[in-house]
C-alpha cells in the first residue's frame, strides 16, 4: 500500500517525531510506515486521517488500485 | 524526574536487576546451598526460579503495555522467525564435532564432579540444554526483529 505520508509531513513541516507525539507511537513506527513497510492497522489510519484533516483515502492508496484518470 | 523520563536502556537495566541479582545469588550461593539438606536446597532453588520466571513475565507485560502495533508487528515476526531459527542453530551447532565435543566433555565433566550423585548429571545437562535452547532463541527472536526494522520496505 502506498501512501503520502512523507509529502504531508513535509508540508506542514512535522519531524518523523512530531507525527508520532501526535500518533502516540514511536519515531520508528512512523518511519516503518511512511516508507511502507508496515500497513497500519484501520484505527490507526484513521488516526492518522484525523492528524493531517484528511479522509483514509486521501492519505493512503492501494498497490492494485484503479488509475483515478481512468474513472 | 519520574521513571519513564530515565534513558531506555538504564530503565532496562533496572528493570532486568532483581531477576539477575536472584540468579547471581543463586549461583554465588552454590557452595552454601550443598551444605544444606537436600530439600531445603530444592525448595530454595524452586522460589527462587519462580520469582524470575514471575518477574519476567511481568517486565514482558509491562513493556508490551508501552509498545505501539508496529513494534508488537516486528516481535511477532522476531518471534516467528527467530524462535525457528534459534532452535534450528542449536540444532545444527551440535552436529558440528568441535562443539559436539565440547557438550560431550562438560557433560563427562558435570557427571565426574557429581562423583557418587551421578543420576543427577542427565538432568542437569538436559536443563542445561534446555536453557541454551531457550537462551538461543531469545536471540534469535532479537535479531529477527532487528532486521525487520532495518530491511527496506516491502
Amino acid at each position: 500500500m502506498k501512501n503520502r505520508i512523507r509529502v504531508l509531513r513535509a508540508e506542514r513541516q512535522w519531524t518523523q517525531a512530531d507525527l508520532a507525539s501526535r500518533l502516540e507511537v514511536s519515531r520508528n513506527s512512523v518511519n516503518a510506515i511512511e516508507n511502507g513497510k508496515y500497513d497500519p492497522s484501520l484505527p490507526l489510519a484513521f488516526r492518522i486521517a484525523d492528524v493531517f484533516g484528511l479522509t483514509i483515502e486521501d492519505i493512503f492508496e492501494r498497490d492494485d488500485a484503479p488509475a483515478r484518470a481512468a474513472e | 524526574m519520574t521513571l519513564s523520563n530515565l534513558p531506555r536502556t538504564l530503565l532496562g537495566a533496572i528493570a532486568l536487576a532483581p531477576a539477575v541479582i536472584v540468579i547471581t545469588a543463586m549461583l554465588a550461593a552454590i557452595p552454601w546451598l550443598k551444605s544444606l539438606p537436600d530439600s531445603i536446597a530444592m525448595a530454595i532453588a524452586i522460589t527462587a526460579s519462580l520469582f524470575v520466571m514471575g518477574w519476567s513475565l511481568f517486565i514482558a507485560f509491562a513493556a508490551q503495555k508501552t509498545q505501539d502495533e508496529v513494534q508488537r508487528h516486528s516481535e511477532r515476526i522476531g518471534l516467528q522467525y527467530g524462535f525457528t531459527g534459534g532452535a534450528f542453530f542449536v540444532a545444527i551447532l551440535l552436529m558440528i564435532p568441535p562443539f559436539h565435543d565440547v557438550v560431550i566433555n562438560a557433560a563427562n565433566n558435570l557427571a565426574i564432579s557429581l562423583k557418587g550423585d551421578a543420576q543427577k548429571a542427565p538432568m542437569l545437562a538436559y536443563v542445561a540444554g534446555i536453557a541454551t535452547l531457550a537462551f538461543a532463541q531469545s536471540i534469535g527472536a532479537v535479531i529477527a526483529s532487528r532486521f525487520w526494522w532495518r530491511s527496506k520496505s516491502s
